[in-house]
């Protein structure tokens, strides 16, 4: 009898162990932001033609936190609801808004053209802070530049429509990436603002 | 006849493989929706199981033997519930653990537990002659993929970021795929949650034969 409560007490051990660790596993600490920290947080390469001709460099936008977001005029749902979440959380951040700089890079450069882009993005301007800044590069360029930030895309529908990652990653005042928003954790304005509050005030 | 067996053994194994095979192609694609991420999960976790471990023959051979421990069924029963609801609800984790997780090769994962739960039903790994009791463990065993699966497909949100990208489709929304994941989890552990539940409610003959002095409980 003796040996068969040992066995059952070491067979339930993988039972145990984990009830033992559950409070530690279930949530034993709160993000501290609602984004993702980038690890490394690297320095980016971005410096591709703006919707207007000029070019963009983001090394020239020290001092303000910059939101990167790759995505195209044509699509459906994701990138207009993510750009909209984008001008939510601008619009909370009162004066520090004018901190802050929006850039939209178009995975689809041979439709989206600088004024499409322009008249696009025109519609997510928010009400305080800069207008966003769209970006439309080359073929050669965007492959380059979506690489670097860790974006993929391909075409579907016969060109009509892309399916791609949909990340939004913050830039600090240093130039470096330091987090990155998937679809849900950017669809929190209020949190969103407030980790852009933090990296502008260094926290 | 034992020929026969041979070569189907052989034919489990083959498609086995090849089905892993498959699988693990699909894992690697950055653009997959999570309907398809998740029918490779599964597919590795719940098809290609019990066609490997169909593969293995009855006797008591020596890989059977080592892998007495990995088979455990309390070890298995525990480990299989476990990664079920935290590789499909890595918001309720801690987030070092669930990062820790989302950074080892799922797929691997998924076939390692699948391998555990499916040993305890599959003849060759069988250690419970009961049909009860394999019944009960298996149930309580899937019982978490399929709360999962309708968390999944019930939830009014997106919720299996940030640790898994969403993709933006132009053919589904995110919560839609959301959905389909969910449904594609919920079929993948339908066998055998009706197996089980069918067993457990008597409705079926014994598939075990009791044999003389058989008490019911575990052999190891």
């Amino acid at each position: 009898m003796k040996a068969f409560g040992r066995r059952w007490l070491l067979r339930s051990a993988p039972l145990l162990a984990i009830a033992a660790a559950l409070p530690w596993a279930l949530r034993g600490t709160t993000p501290a932001t609602a984004g993702s920290p980038v690890p490394g947080e690297p320095r980016l390469p971005l410096a591709l033609p703006g919707m207007d001709g000029h070019p963009f460099d983001i090394g020239a936008e020290r001092g303000r936190v910059v939101l990167v977001y790759f995505g195209y005029t044509h699509c459906p749902d994701v990138c207009p609801s993510t750009l909209a979440d984008l001008r939510d959380a601008v619009g909370r951040l009162g004066p520090d808004a004018e901190r802050v700089r929006v850039v939209f890079v178009t995975l689809d450069p041979r439709r989206d053209t600088g004024p499409l882009l322009a008249d696009y993005l025109v519609s997510f301007t928010p009400e305080a802070g800069a207008p966003f800044v769209g970006l439309v590069a080359d073929e050669a360029a965007l492959a380059a530049s979506a690489r670097a930030w860790g974006v993929t895309w391909r075409s579907a529908e016969g060109g009509a429509y892309l399916d791609h990652s949909s990340v939004v990653t913050a830039v600090g005042p240093d130039g470096r990436a330091r987090l990155r928003y998937g679809f849900s954790q950017s669809a929190d304005p209020a949190a969103l603002a407030r980790d852009v509050e933090g990296l502008i005030h260094g926290a | 006849m034992a020929r026969d067996g041979a070569a189907l053994r052989a034919a489990a194994g083959i498609a086995g493989l090849a089905a892993a095979a498959a699988a693990a192609a699909s894992l690697r694609d950055p653009l997959a929706s999570m309907a398809s991420y998740t029918g490779a999960l599964m597919a590795l976790n719940q098809l290609v199981p019990p066609l490997l471990l169909a593969a293995l023959p009855r006797s008591r051979s020596a890989a059977v033997g080592a892998a007495a421990v990995l088979f455990d069924p309390i070890l298995s029963l525990a480990t299989f519930g476990a990664l079920s609801a935290a590789v499909s609800l890595p918001g309720l984790l801690n987030p070092t653990l669930a990062g820790a997780l989302y950074a080892a090769p799922l797929g691997a994962l998924e076939l390692l537990t699948g391998l555990m739960i499916w040993a305890q039903v599959m003849p060759a790994t069988r250690r419970i002659h009961a049909d009860w009791r394999v019944a009960l463990l298996v149930w309580v065993g899937t019982l978490p993929m399929t709360v999962v699966a309708v968390v999944w497909m019930m939830a009014p949100a997106v919720i299996y970021t940030p640790y898994l990208d969403v993709i933006c489709r132009w053919d589904v929304p995110p919560l839609v795929d959301q959905k389909w994941a969910g449904f594609v989890m919920l079929v993948a552990g339908m066998p055998l949650q009706l197996a089980a539940a069918w067993v457990l409610l008597g409705l079926g003959e014994s598939t075990t034969a009791r044999r003389p002095g058989d008490t019911g409980r575990c052999a190891a």
